[in-house]
């Protein structure tokens, strides 16, 4: 294993530091957010800070929530369905 | 037939020559000459001055073959780096016929993007989708078998549509030129066109071969597929169809339906399958909205394109490669082990995803600026929801679930991965650096007359982005037990086109043959019969009519009694008889009633 | 302007074939000077037809008259363009089955194979007779011939098998000649006193304007009477006879029921609507369009039929039929462009078809399979052979830049010219049909790990007199592709209008 390699191990023990250094970095965005803006709106709400935060978590939960918990029970079969027609 | 007048070397001929020589070559070296036609490529497509190059003269028509101007010679140039990053990946393949069906398969793409007319750009459209199909059989394994097989069989079809669009369009005004189309006089047959041309850009719902192809090609034939059968389809829309307002809408609909898909999906070259799908609607919808701006944002786009997506199928190339698998539930645990590989591969999941310093960033952001400005805000949003879903799945998920997720994974086999993988990987991924910190390097090559020059790098382009995503994130951190990969087939429409295959063959051609099986039969009731009639006729006739009028010799040929056991006996000496006998009955029977 | 020359040198082809089975006769002792024979009268042959294309080329016609048998009854020969497609493509082929046939027959050690060689060069015979025929009388004799001695080398296996399938053959070709197609050539006679073909152009036929004007219903009978009497072109539902001529040998196959039999046939056609009636007439009375129909049918049943069919010569057989109705459905469109495509598919066609069933000939040589499903992996074992049967089949689905891409081109433009949309449609269909019943023959070969077939191992290709023919044919088919003029050449200066 390469030294590349202990070090990116060793960062796997340490997901809860990066965690929270995660979270102060959204935060910061956030409050960037208030002070630099568009000069116009491209969207209605794009003036609004924390829009696009909005926009990015919403967006995120909700293709993920419908799309594994509704429509891929609609639509999935076995991973050899069409192996065994064609 | 293809000549170079006045010094414009044609990529293609250089990969055509190797392709031809390229069995005959013994021992080893002959590696070193898969990099040639990619460099006289390169030399070629910076050198050159916009012109028309190349007339031939085939079927009485008259062929443009190098229609060389800032359109095609962007995509040109792109197509000739890809090619040059593809072939270093692929040095150490030692199956001589990887190559050379890769070597049709880009010089058809060239010829495609220099083709000066529809008939010039038909005959190297099935060309490429014959090396494109050999890609895919060449991982010889059951399942790369059957999907080359319809892979081929469907893009026969679109490229009927193309002929048919093509043929009717010469009927109708006379010649094969291959302009743009005003979008308020499409006729029937530029529709066809449009269509033929929209099976290969993968336009929703035609677009199923790609994910169903692309996951079983060859290792090195993907990172090539990926690249070429798409952007080829970009370039011929910009030429003819952009403005379109089909496609501005057919585009969004690819650019969230492939993020949908990839968000569920297992294996990871589907994902990026899904993916393509949905990055080249982002280009097929700028086209269709049709201002300068859009369209550059849509070319910038296709290039940057090329070199991300390159990059990320060598990764999971590389994947596939050491563990012999891209299905993530079988992975996950393994970025100690290929670190460099994870690295390489983020550089393009961060690409893809439009994260400042990477050249997805100065691209993607161009053609969401130019619909907006456009006032299509639907389609922008489109566009964005779409960016909330390539970095869900392609930035997150399929990094994570390949390279962690699990506790280290020490005990799962890992053929090493050659060297040279790992330096076409580097060469794509500083381009793609490269690009993203001097936009300028890929917008110098940009054809269309903008009126402002477009900004990517401003703080508020920087935040947005990075709220996008960073908050994208989030939602991954939130759902990351929920988006955990199955090993499942999804359905998509290749389930109907599957329909239809079987349903011609139980419906139409297995009852026409039972129908002729039947008909073959018959003809021992209406042949014979009917045989057997006539030389009954005829003999009564000869003997109560014809003899006064026709030497008896009719008498000496045949034999009344003997007649019908003769005709079914097969042999010959009596069909001869009986044809003499018929012909001078027959022939004495007109002569005398006429 | 088109001149005639009064000439005997037109008879050399038909004098050396009908030699050239004398010779083969009197060598049966030895059999490489036997087989010799064969190659000598092949590349003679093929010298003299060859000779007649410079004067045709500049727009001249051959001609000579042997017999007179009665007022208007002659025995005459005439070289145009149509008739140096059909002659060169015979007797350059007849040279390639020669050295297949000798590969064939003696790795099989088959019997009879002095009858067999006869038989051939006979039928050779036939088929340039009935290409350089000047009138009706001439052709239907020549017609006849080719059935009657090509009947032995269906039948050649001699088991209940061969003669169930020969006598279907000669019961369905003798059966519409005497039935349709003799009757029509009486009544040709009798509407116009002469049995001589129109040759110089296209437009104008055999038959003036008077007698068509007087005779309208007569004219159309014998039309009709002509094309289902023709059956070696293999209209539906005239077809059967050329699936169960299957029996035969593979090199009968190849050269005869692709080449020679079924191009005699579709020639007759060419002829007797080019030559025979002319276009001023068949436009006249609407007879273009409905056998246009009729060939459009053809074609697309055949198809779908032979994706039913898991012997490979079957699937190929249907593949002909359809083919066939190419050249049929060309012509009888009656534009330029559609007339000259179906042409020059009679020349594009033989060279494809002969590749593919020489293919399937080694195939049975080299391994006694016959059936499409067992041959999976078999490419690896045979890659020459199935390489050259992947050629062949690009050509058949219409591929750049092989040759079929070429002639179906012509005729698919031509269909647009004559506005006939149902017609460019079922060629649209028939390319993709093709597509669908050859390619899953050569992935299966090339891609499919094998079956469980104890031989396997031990297979490898056929002998090389069987191989380099039909490399060779496959060769021909791209470089035909790739400079059409080889045979358009000729194409034009015939069909030109």
């Amino acid at each position: 294993m390469s030294l590349f390699g202990m070090l990116l191990n060793w960062l796997r023990t340490r997901t809860g530091v990066i965690a929270v250094l995660f979270f102060l970095g959204l935060a910061g965005l956030v409050v960037a957010n208030v002070f630099v803006r568009p000069h116009e709106a491209e969207y209605v709400f794009d003036i609004y800070p924390g829009f696009w935060a909005v926009f990015g978590l919403i967006g995120g939960l909700a293709m993920v929530i419908i799309m594994k918990k509704i429509v891929q029970p609609m639509i999935s079969r076995g991973d050899d369905y069409y192996d065994r027609n064609s | 037939m293809i000549a170079t007048a006045s010094g414009f070397v044609h990529p293609t001929l250089g990969f055509y020559a190797l392709a031809l020589i390229l069995p005959f070559l013994p021992g080893k070296g002959w590696k070193w000459l898969l990099l040639v036609p990619p460099l006289v490529a390169i030399w070629s497509v910076m050198t050159i001055e916009p012109g028309s190059y190349g007339q031939v003269s085939y079927l009485g028509q008259s062929l443009l073959l190098g229609r060389v101007d800032k359109l095609s010679l962007i995509f040109a140039q792109v197509f000739a780096v890809m090619s040059l990053i593809g072939m270093v990946y692929a040095l150490h393949v030692e199956d001589k016929l990887q190559h050379i069906m890769a070597c049709v398969y880009v010089g058809g793409a060239f010829g495609c993007t220099f083709a000066g007319d529809l008939l010039t750009l038909f005959i190297f459209w099935e060309l490429m989708s014959i090396g494109s199909t050999f890609l895919i059989w060449l991982a010889r394994n059951e399942r790369s078998t059957k999907a080359g097989f319809r892979y081929f069989l469907y893009h026969t079809i679109g490229g009927l549509f193309l002929l048919a669009g093509l043929l009717m369009r010469y009927k109708a005004v006379g010649s094969f030129a291959f302009d743009h189309v005003d979008p308020a006089q499409m006729m029937v047959y530029d529709w066809m066109i449009l269509l033929g041309f929209c099976v290969n850009a993968a336009v929703v719902p035609l677009h199923a071969w790609l994910p169903d192809a692309y996951p079983e090609g060859t290792v090195t034939g993907s990172v090539f597929m990926c690249a070429f059968t798409t952007k080829t389809a970009v370039y011929v829309l910009l030429r003819g169809f952009y403005g379109v307002e089909f496609l501005a809408i057919a585009g969004t609909v690819m650019c969230v339906y492939g993020v949908l898909y990839a968000c569920i999906e297992n294996n990871a070259r589907r994902i990026l399958s899904y993916h393509i799908v949905s990055q080249v609607g982002y280009m097929v919808a700028g086209i269709g909205i049709g201002t300068a701006m859009t369209m550059n944002g849509a070319v910038a786009h296709a290039y940057a394109h090329i070199l991300y997506k390159g990059l990320l199928f060598m990764g999971t190339g590389c994947l596939l490669y050491a563990a012999g698998t891209t299905k993530l539930d079988q992975l996950g645990g393994l970025v100690h082990r290929l670190p460099w590989v994870m690295v390489l591969y983020m550089v393009a999941a961060l690409s893809i995803s439009g994260m400042p310093l990477f050249n997805g960033f100065i691209s993607k952001t161009m053609t969401i600026t130019g619909a907006a400005e456009a006032h299509r805000t639907w389609l922008a949003i489109g566009m964005e929801v779409a960016a909330v879903g390539t970095f869900l799945s392609v930035g997150i998920k399929l990094p994570y679930f390949a390279f962690w997720s699990k506790p280290a994974n020490n005990t799962m086999v890992l053929k090493p991965i050659p060297i040279n993988m790992y330096i076409g990987m580097t060469m794509g991924a500083v381009l793609c650096i490269a690009q993203g910190l001097y936009p300028d390097m890929l917008y110098r090559y940009l054809p269309f007359e903008m009126e402002e020059m477009y900004h990517p790098w401003t703080t508020w382009h920087v935040l947005q982005a990075l709220l996008l995503l960073g908050f994208s994130g989030l939602a991954f951190y939130i759902t990351r037990d929920i988006i955990t990969p199955h090993a499942k087939t999804n359905l998509d429409f290749d389930f109907f086109y599957r329909l239809i295959g079987r349903g011609v063959l139980a419906l139409v051609s297995k009852p026409l043959a039972w129908i002729d099986d039947r008909w073959t039969e018959a003809y021992r009731v209406v042949g014979l019969g009917g045989l057997l009639s006539i030389a009954r006729g005829t003999v009564w006739f000869d003997t109560k009519g014809i003899d006064t009028v026709v030497d008896g010799s009719a008498y000496t040929v045949q034999n009344v009694g003997v007649l019908s056991a003769k005709v079914q006996s097969g042999r010959l000496q009596d069909y001869l008889g009986l044809a003499a006998a018929l012909a001078l009955g027959i022939f004495a029977l007109v002569w005398y009633l006429a | 302007m088109t001149g005639i020359i009064e000439s005997a040198r037109v008879l050399l082809p038909v004098a050396i074939t009908l030699v050239a089975p004398l010779f083969i006769w009197l060598n049966r002792g030895n059999i490489n000077r036997r087989e010799a024979a064969s190659f000598i009268g092949g590349g003679l042959t093929f010298a003299s037809v060859l000779s007649l294309a410079p004067q045709v080329l500049a727009g001249n016609i051959w001609k000579y008259t042997l017999f007179d048998i009665m007022p208007g009854i002659t025995v005459t020969f005439s070289a145009d363009g149509l008739s140096l497609i059909f002659g060169l493509v015979a007797s350059f082929l007849w040279m390639f089955a020669t050295s297949y046939n000798i590969g064939y027959m003696r790795s099989l050690d088959e019997h009879a194979q002095t009858r067999y060689y006869v038989c051939f060069a006979v039928a050779i015979f036939g088929a340039e007779g009935v290409a350089l025929s000047a009138n009706v009388f001439t052709l239907y004799l020549f017609y006849e011939v080719i059935t009657v001695f090509t009947y032995p080398l269906v039948a050649h296996h001699q088991d209940d098998e061969a003669f169930t399938g020969a006598r279907k053959y000669i019961v369905y070709l003798m059966g519409t000649s005497k039935l349709f197609l003799l009757p029509a050539m009486v009544m040709t006679y009798v509407l116009l006193g002469t049995l001589d073909f129109h040759l110089g152009d296209v437009v104008t036929g055999m038959f003036p304007p008077d007698v068509v004007a007087a005779h309208p219903l007569a004219v159309t009978i014998t039309y009709v009477l002509y094309i289902a009497g023709i059956g070696k072109a293999a209209l539906m539902p005239f077809h059967n006879w050329l699936p169960s001529a299957m029996v035969a040998p593979t090199p009968v196959s190849a050269l005869l029921h692709a080449v020679a039999v079924v191009k005699a046939g579709v020639f007759c056609v060419c002829r007797i609507i080019l030559s025979g009636f002319g276009v001023t007439v068949m436009d006249q009375l609407n007879l273009g369009i409905p056998t246009a129909m009729v060939a459009a049918f053809t074609l697309t049943a055949a198809s779908l039929i032979a994706l039913t069919k898991d012997d490979l010569k079957a699937r190929l057989a249907y593949s002909t039929v359809a083919q066939l109705s190419y050249v049929v459905a060309g012509v009888a469109m009656l534009t330029p462009m559609a007339v000259q495509g179906g042409m020059a598919h009679i020349a594009h066609h033989a060279f494809s078809k002969i590749t593919l069933f020489f293919a399937a000939g080694a195939i049975y040589v080299a391994t006694h399979l016959k059936k499409i499903s067992l041959m999976d992996g078999l490419g690896r074992k045979m890659p020459w052979t199935f390489g050259a049967f992947a050629i062949g089949s690009l050509s058949m689905i219409g591929m750049p830049p092989v040759c079929g891409f070429v002639s179906k081109w012509y005729i698919v433009n031509g269909a647009l010219q004559a506005g006939q949309i149902v017609i460019f449609a079922a060629f649209m269909l028939s390319t993709a049909l093709n597509a669908g019943y050859f390619v899953p023959i050569i992935y299966r070969a090339f891609f499919r790990p094998p079956g469980p077939d104890p031989h396997y191992e031990h297979y490898k290709e056929a002998p090389l007199t069987m191989v380099i023919p039909l490399c060779t044919t496959g060769l021909i088919s791209v470089v035909l592709g790739l400079y059409p003029a080889l045979f358009m050449d000729f194409v034009r200066v015939f069909g030109k209008f």
